[in-house]
């Protein structure tokens, strides 16, 4: 399988279908059980999981924000990058900036995170069922942000069985923004990619189906 | 007079404040490592690991030198309870489980007790009440040698235990080497736990509480800020506790062992901990 950066790829599946395992050994946090995980640069330059410039390419947000951290918003910005730079892109988080990262809602501590993912690498930000535990507005905020990431060029790539929410992702991407981004589906052992010039019917099926 | 200065009121203030100060450094990096704000040496067995260290040597005759014998003794708990963690889905678990290492650690040591000469089983008793009086002026700069290397390696490594926080997958995407990371936590609170203990006891209480003592008084978590924090109160804490013991001795002319002292500090911080929400600990 091949993604390329500058797009949304989604990779769709059932609880337990593996998904989740595809984006840890995608983030380096398992090893690979077959074939390799490798980064292409454009002038061909390869990177593995186990150089230390990975984390310069690939974050990360987990589904569920981290809980119990006293640390506060922009210490944890600060960690991956310039705490103001994720205040311009995104002005919801201006007022939490000073508060701890247990004074904000689930959905807000997921922007939080997401922020920071935004801030530790302009390639790829890898999310695994980020929206489980947010409402509808906190999802709109994250997606407005993740535009964002797209917008200059990066990759932003979604491990999700929601296929519903998919879809409404998917159908506020421009057509340039869909040129660039995929969907494929875990279907057993096989990952299918699925055509994005007829997603809109090939969604309809897959909904249909159930 | 001068004597008196050099060979006991300096040696034993600077062990002290420096035990105070390691305590509480290894208090704050252990519930960080373990995302657990009642993790510290002692809960987790760690400290009676190094008692068992410090019994072999003593009890056992086993002669190693007993800041050896207690890094050793520390080491070896602190490995079994860390790979004993990863198997345990609740923090809660992994306490448990340091309690039940410390019961087994403390039924080793008593069967060591019971075979041992009496003069040697006295020394081991009274080493184990703790005290910050029998330091040496050299085993107090040793200390302090000690402290300075911790300050170092916590200015050094203070965003990868921030990043800790969030979670050992996500520090691992940010940069955080685990293994690496824990390696390092191993080695400095063994030496820690192996130094603090071989002169002062296995002292109780301190590492744990120290960090809430902090967190109730000041605001930020970045350990870059707290690792003063903690150390000012390791320090006063410490001072403190030494101070009763003194007073015990001077005022009511009977000695009150350091650990009974930081036990009747220690276990009401605790308990506050406990009552109060615990959930924005980090």
């Amino acid at each position: 399988m091949e993604w390329q950066a500058g797009g949304l790829h989604v990779v769709l599946g059932g609880n337990g279908s593996g998904k989740s395992t595809l984006l840890r050994t995608l983030l380096g946090l398992h090893p690979a059980l077959e074939g390799e995980v490798f980064l292409k640069d454009a002038q061909g330059g390869v990177l593995l999981p186990s150089d230390a410039n990975w984390v310069r390419k690939m974050s990360y947000v987990p589904s569920k924000p981290p809980s119990q951290v006293g640390l506060k918003v922009q210490e944890v910005l600060a960690l991956s990058g310039e705490v103001s730079r994720a205040a311009d892109w995104h002005a919801a988080l201006k007022p939490w900036l000073g508060q701890r990262m247990t004074e904000l809602s689930d959905g807000q501590a997921q922007q939080v995170m997401v922020a920071r993912a935004m801030l530790q690498t302009e390639t790829w930000v890898m999310m695994d069922e980020p929206t489980a535990f947010l409402d509808v507005h906190a999802q709109r905020q994250l997606w407005s942000m993740l535009r964002v990431h797209l917008g200059g060029g990066g990759g932003v790539f979604l491990a999700t069985h929601d296929l519903w929410g998919v879809e409404r992702v998917m159908a506020r991407l421009s057509k340039e923004e869909l040129r660039r981004s995929s969907l494929s589906w875990i279907d057993g052992q096989e990952l299918k990619p699925l055509d994005l010039n007829s997603s809109k019917d090939v969604l309809a099926d897959l909904l249909s189906q159930g | 007079m001068e004597r008196v200065l050099w060979d006991i009121r300096i040696p034993r203030a600077m062990a002290t404040m420096s035990g105070g100060i390691l305590l509480g450094w290894l208090g704050m990096v252990m519930q960080t490592w373990f995302r657990n704000p009642l993790a510290g040496p002692g809960v987790l067995g760690i400290t009676s690991g190094g008692s068992l260290g410090v019994a072999l040597s003593v009890l056992a005759g086993w002669g190693l030198p007993l800041w050896m014998a207690a890094s050793a003794g520390g080491m070896v708990v602190l490995l079994l309870i860390v790979v004993a963690s990863k198997k345990f889905a609740s923090p809660v678990t992994t306490l448990v489980f340091g309690l039940m290492v410390s019961y087994a650690v403390g039924a080793l040591v008593t069967l060591l007790e019971s075979t041992a000469s009496a003069e040697a089983l006295q020394a081991y008793i009274f080493w184990g009440m703790g005290t910050f009086g029998k330091a040496s002026l050299w085993q107090a700069n040793a200390m302090w040698l000690l402290t300075l290397f911790t300050a170092g390696w916590l200015l050094r490594r203070h965003m990868w235990l921030d990043s800790w926080l969030l979670g050992e997958d996500l520090a691992t995407t940010m940069g955080v080497p685990p293994n690496k990371f824990q390696w390092e936590l191993l080695l400095l609170a063994g030496l820690v736990v192996g130094w603090v203990t071989s002169v002062c006891g296995p002292l109780a209480f301190l590492g744990l509480a120290t960090p809430h003592v902090y967190r109730f008084f000041h605001r930020s978590r970045a350990h870059k800020d707290m690792m003063w924090g903690v150390a000012l109160w390791g320090g006063i804490l410490a001072l403190f506790a030494d101070g009763v013991v003194r007073g015990s001795d001077a005022i009511l002319m009977h000695h009150w062992p350091l650990n009974a002292v930081l036990a009747f500090l220690g276990a009401p911080i605790v308990l506050s901990v406990l009552w109060k929400r615990t959930h924005d600990w980090s």
